[in-house]
């Protein structure tokens, strides 16, 4: 697993090799925001338990996943998107037990549920056009990301200080 | 026309799927000049006495149609952009039968 983050750490970058279960990589994910202090203990079990009874698995221009918990287990207000090398199977949201092969996850770590529009509108932005998630997956991905998506952050973190 | 129609968007926890898919929502709307619906985003365990209240259901999950009065319509197209002139025109064709019952 290779990680990279943007300029502020608001935005980390894994590039994992996939191939597992939902449950095991998200275990990876979510421990991963854990350890690095974006979220609070107790995350990994609220996203799995999320994730299995509502599935966020998306079959868009590429299969992606959007997992996320409760506000209350964010510690800063971040984001953790995963490029896999070889796909994972999600249950697609709102889909039954259709599954979806997935090759990038957003995990979202989001704290004022006011705010997060311009954040989840840049997602769906990109996950809506092939050539977008094509880029995503170049040495590329975190500084795309980086450049609209980080004053969001930032932004949010200076309204959330103290 | 009564001008205090409801349409409800839920998703499980009330912050993500349903804000993208309410914008979504609120710019057809605009689009096509309709002015007499609200539009609310909720999350589905908060959402029982509003969905008493809707007129149309857009969920990102899975609901049982038989559950409830409104129709309910899969806004996941929303989302991905695959199928989302089909759902729209659907809401548009509920939103049109629903002002026209009045």
């Amino acid at each position: 697993m290779e990680a990279k983050k943007s300029k502020h750490g608001s935005i980390h970058l894994l590039r994992m090799e996939g191939g597992i279960t939902w449950q095991k990589i998200l275990e990876m994910a979510g421990s991963y925001a854990e350890e690095q202090g974006l979220a609070k203990r107790g995350f990994v079990s609220a996203l799995l338990n999320r994730e299995e009874h509502y599935p966020t698995g998306i079959n868009a221009a590429t299969g992606v996943a959007i997992p996320h918990a409760d506000l209350e287990f964010t510690n800063r207000a971040s984001m953790v998107v995963m490029i896999l090398d070889t796909p994972v199977m999600f249950r697609m949201m709102g889909g039954g037990d259709a599954e979806v092969p997935v090759e990038i996850i957003f995990m979202l770590l989001m704290q004022d549920s006011g705010k997060h529009l311009d954040l989840l509108s840049a997602i769906v932005n990109f996950i809506q056009e092939k050539e977008k998630t094509g880029l995503l997956k170049t040495e590329l991905a975190i500084d795309i990301f980086s450049e609209r998506i980080e004053a969001f952050f930032r932004s949010q973190a200076e309204n959330t200080v103290g | 026309m009564k001008t205090n129609r409801n349409l409800l968007i839920v998703c499980a926890m009330g912050y993500a799927t349903s804000s993208i898919i309410k914008k979504a929502i609120t710019e057809f709307l605009e689009e096509n000049k309709i002015k007499n619906w609200n539009i609310e985003s909720t999350a589905l365990n908060m959402s029982r006495d509003y969905v008493e209240q809707a007129d149309i259901i857009v969920s990102s999950l899975e609901m049982k149609q038989s559950d409830y009065k409104a129709p309910i319509i899969n806004g996941v197209a929303l989302i991905s952009g695959i199928g989302e002139e089909a759902a729209l025109n659907e809401i548009m064709d509920h939103i049109r039968r629903i002002d026209h019952l009045d």
